[in-house]
C-alpha cells in the first residue's frame, strides 16, 4: 500500500485509525485495519485490484457525517479517505449548469466557489454542516433546500465516474462517449440511455467507488423572501405541505416541531405548552422580479386562507424580520450550509429519516408525537415535500448522550421505526439494523434481484460489507 | 503583574483590576482603562424563559442590557405588563428592581395590558407604521393606562424602542456575529 499511496498517505497506527471507527450514531464502533488517502483514481484502481485479489473490505469515507453508521468498518479492512486530497472542483459549466466534482468536495467549499465566481448559480444545500460532502449526500439521496422544487440530491446527479470491483473505470451518463477520458463539457445529463447511475445511488458504497460526479446547479434568482409558517393544530402542517407543493411557488419548505426552535436558541429539553403552535416551517420563495414575488406571495396567502376556512390555524410571518426579534440562532436552519447548533449539542445523534406518503402525514405526526411523549423526549420531527409534493419527507430526529442515554433513546427509535415502516415510509441512509427490519417487509423478488445485483457488481463482497445486511 | 501577563499570553486574552485601572490583555497587547471617573453600571438580570414569546422578549431586552437609557427605564420600574402578541398567547413581563421576569398568561393585578398582532409588531419595529396611528386604527389595544401617562412613555421606551433597536441592526447572519460559534 505504501507503493501505491506513499508512506505519508497510509497508516495502521491505532491513533490514526480510531477516528474512523465510530460516528455520532448508535451504531457499534469497529476499528479499520488501515486508512489510505488517495490523490488520484489510478491509486484507487490499484487498491481495488489488490483488495479484490486478497478479499480485503474497502470502506469509502469523506467526512463521516452521515446518520446511519455507514462508514463504520463493520468487518475491518481499509478506509479510503477521499476527503483529504481528492477534493477538487474540476469544472463548472455555466450553460448547462452543472459542477464536476471529486468526491471530497464539501458544501462549504462549493458554496464559496460559486458565490465568488458564479454568483448567478447556486447549489441546493442540505441541513448539514459546511464540512459535509456534496457527492456523499447526493449518492445517499440527501435532502436539499430546493427540495420542493427539484427533489432529492440524488435526482440531480448528471453522471458518475466509478471504479468497479475488477478495477475497471466506468463513466456513466452523457460523459460515456470517448474511449479514453471524457471532455469536462460532456457531463450534462443522465439519459436517454439505461440509467446505470441507479446502480450506485443509495447502495451505500456497496457496488463501486465513485471518483468523479457531475451534479446539477440552479439559477440563483436575485430576489429571495422566506416566510415563517406557524401551525397551531398538531397536524395543520400536513395539508399545507401537500397544497404548497402543488402550487409550484416555493423553492422549499422545511417544517419542524416547535420544540426544535426552542432547542436552537439554547433550551436542550424544551416543553411545548398547550397554547404554543405545534409546528413551524420556513417557506423559501425566490423570484426574478418584484411582480413575480408578489404573485407568489398572493398564492401563498390564498392557500393559507383556504386551509384556515377548512379548520386549520395557520399564520404567515416575515421570517427575516421575525428571526431578528426572536433569535438569530434560529436562522442556522435557513442559511445553509450551516452547523445547526441543536444537532451538535449531544454526543449522540440518530434519526428515522424517510421518504413518506404525504396522505399519511397526519397519522405519522400523531403517532410519533405520542411516542415522543410516552418516552418523555421532546418531539423533534422535520418534514418536507419533494418535487411539488409528489412525495414527502418525514424525519424524527433523536439527540442523546452516548454513554448514559443511548439505551433509553434506542427504545424510542425502534418504536418509531416500526410504526413508520408499517405505514409505508422508506428510510434513507439506513443503518443495517434498520435494513434488517425493512427486509422483513420487502417482497422476495426485490430482495433476490438486489442480492443478484450485489453479487454481480461485487462478487467478493469487498465494498463496504455489512451494509443492507450483505 | 508579570505572572498575569504570562497568563494573558497563555490564554490569549485576560484582564485584571488595579487602582482604578482595568488592564486588558488582548491580541498580545495591553490596554489600560481608567475607570476612576466612570459611573458604576447597574446590571439588569433578565430571566431566561422557555416559551416562544418570552424568548423573543428575552432576545430583545438582552440586546439592550448594557444600554444606559434602557437600564434607567427598567430599574425600579416595578410594573407588571401583559403583552399579548396575536395569534400567540399573553405573557406577563414583571419588572422588579433590577430583575425582568416572564410568566406565561395574564398575571392578576397587571398594571398595563397591550394586545397587538405579530405582523403589526413587525411593522412598528421595522418602521413601516407608527404606534399612535396603530392605536388609532385599533391595531394596538391598551388597557390599564388610567391617568398615569408615564406608563405609556415607559412602555414605549422599554418595549417599542428596544424592538426598533434590534430591528435596525443590519446584521442578519448568526455566524457573522458569533464567529467563535463557527
Amino acid at each position: 500500500m505504501i507503493d501505491i499511496f506513499g508512506a505519508s498517505n497510509v497508516s495502521n497506527k491505532q491513533v490514526d485509525l480510531y477516528p474512523y471507527s465510530y460516528d455520532m450514531t448508535e451504531n457499534e464502533p469497529h476499528m479499520p485495519d488501515f486508512v489510505v488517502i488517495p490523490e488520484n483514481k489510478e491509486q484507487v484502481i490499484e487498491l481495488v485490484k489488490f483488495c479484490n485479489k486478497y478479499l480485503v473490505p474497502i470502506v469509502p469515507y469523506i467526512s463521516g457525517n452521515n446518520v446511519g453508521g455507514l462508514t463504520i468498518p463493520d468487518y475491518g479492512g481499509i478506509i479510503v479517505d477521499f476527503g483529504k486530497k481528492m477534493n477538487k472542483i474540476l469544472h463548472i459549466n455555466e450553460n448547462m449548469m452543472y459542477a464536476l466534482l471529486e468526491p471530497g468536495v464539501t458544501f462549504g467549499q462549493l458554496k464559496k466557489h460559486l458565490d465568488e465566481n458564479y454568483p448567478h448559480l447556486r447549489y441546493s444545500y442540505p441541513n448539514a454542516p459546511p464540512y459535509a460532502s456534496v457527492i456523499g449526500n447526493a449518492l445517499l439521496s440527501g435532502m436539499t433546500n430546493l427540495a420542493t422544487k427539484i427533489g432529492s440530491m440524488g435526482d440531480a446527479i448528471n453522471g458518475l465516474e466509478v471504479i468497479t470491483a475488477d478495477g475497471e473505470i466506468v463513466r456513466i451518463g452523457s460523459c460515456f462517449y470517448g474511449k479514453e477520458d471524457a471532455d469536462v463539457e460532456s457531463w450534462w445529463g443522465r439519459g436517454p440511455i439505461p440509467d446505470l447511475v441507479g446502480l450506485f445511488i443509495n447502495w451505500q458504497g456497496m457496488t463501486g467507488l465513485i471518483t468523479k460526479a457531475s451534479i446539477q446547479l440552479w439559477p440563483n434568482p436575485p430576489i429571495k423572501k422566506p416566510y415563517l409558517g406557524i401551525f397551531f393544530g398538531l397536524t395543520d402542517i400536513a395539508p399545507f405541505l401537500r397544497e404548497i407543493g402543488k402550487a409550484e411557488i416555493v423553492d422549499d419548505v422545511v417544517a419542524f416541531s416547535i420544540e426544535v426552535a426552542k432547542m436552537e436558541v439554547g433550551i436542550p429539553e424544551p416543553t411545548r405548552y398547550p397554547e404554543e403552535p405545534a409546528f413551524s416551517a420556513v417557506i423559501s420563495i425566490s423570484a426574478q422580479t418584484e411582480n413575480m414575488l408578489k404573485a407568489k406571495e398572493e398564492i401563498l396567502h390564498n392557500i393559507v386562507a383556504e386551509l384556515n376556512k377548512k379548520g386549520t390555524n395557520i399564520h404567515l410571518i416575515d421570517y427575516n424580520e421575525f428571526s431578528k426579534l426572536f433569535n438569530l440562532r434560529a436562522r442556522t436552519i435557513y442559511e445553509l450550509p450551516a452547523v445547526i447548533l441543536n444537532l451538535v449539542e449531544y454526543s449522540g445523534l440518530t434519526w428515522f429519516g424517510s421518504y413518506a406518503p404525504t396522505h399519511k402525514f397526519e397519522e405519522l405526526i400523531e403517532k410519533c408525537d405520542l411516542l415522543f411523549k410516552k418516552h418523555n423526549v421532546p418531539s423533534y420531527i422535520m418534514m418536507k415535500t419533494l418535487k411539488n409534493s409528489h412525495l414527502g419527507i418525514f424525519r424524527p430526529i433523536f439527540r442523546f448522550n452516548k454513554f448514559t442515554d443511548q439505551e433509553r433513546m434506542m427504545k424510542l427509535v425502534e418504536e418509531i421505526t416500526d410504526t413508520c415502516l408499517k405505514m409505508g415510509c422508506i428510510p434513507y441512509k439506513t443503518p443495517s439494523w434498520m435494513t434488517a427490519k425493512m427486509r422483513e417487509q420487502i417482497n422476495d423478488g426485490w430482495l433476490n434481484l438486489f442480492d443478484k445485483l450485489k453479487k454481480c457488481m461485487d462478487p467478493n463482497n469487498i465494498f463496504n460489507p455489512g451494509r443492507w445486511n450483505t | 503583574m508579570l505572572r498575569t501577563l504570562k497568563k494573558g499570553l497563555y490564554y490569549k486574552r485576560s484582564f485584571f483590576y488595579k487602582k482604578n485601572t482595568i488592564y486588558i490583555y488582548k491580541d498580545r497587547k495591553f490596554f489600560r482603562l481608567n475607570i476612576k471617573n466612570e459611573k458604576i453600571i447597574t446590571m439588569i438580570n433578565i430571566q431566561f424563559p422557555d416559551d416562544l414569546i418570552s424568548l423573543s422578549l428575552y432576545n430583545i431586552f438582552s440586546y439592550r442590557k448594557n444600554d444606559r437609557k434602557f437600564i434607567k427605564s427598567v430599574k425600579d420600574w416595578n410594573k407588571k405588563i401583559v403583552l399579548h402578541v396575536e395569534p400567540f398567547y399573553p405573557v406577563t413581563v414583571i419588572f422588579q428592581g433590577t430583575d425582568i421576569r416572564f410568566e406565561r398568561g395574564e398575571h392578576e393585578g397587571f398594571d398595563m395590558k397591550v394586545k397587538i398582532h405579530i405582523n403589526t409588531m413587525l411593522d412598528l419595529a421595522f418602521g413601516r407604521a407608527d404606534p399612535f396611528s396603530a392605536m388609532g386604527e385599533g391595531k394596538i389595544i391598551m388597557e390599564g393606562l388610567g391617568s398615569d401617562s408615564s406608563l405609556m412613555v415607559s412602555f414605549y421606551n422599554i418595549f417599542m424602542d428596544s424592538m426598533m433597536t434590534v430591528a435596525s441592526d443590519p446584521q442578519l447572519h448568526y455566524y457573522e456575529i458569533k464567529e467563535g460559534a463557527r
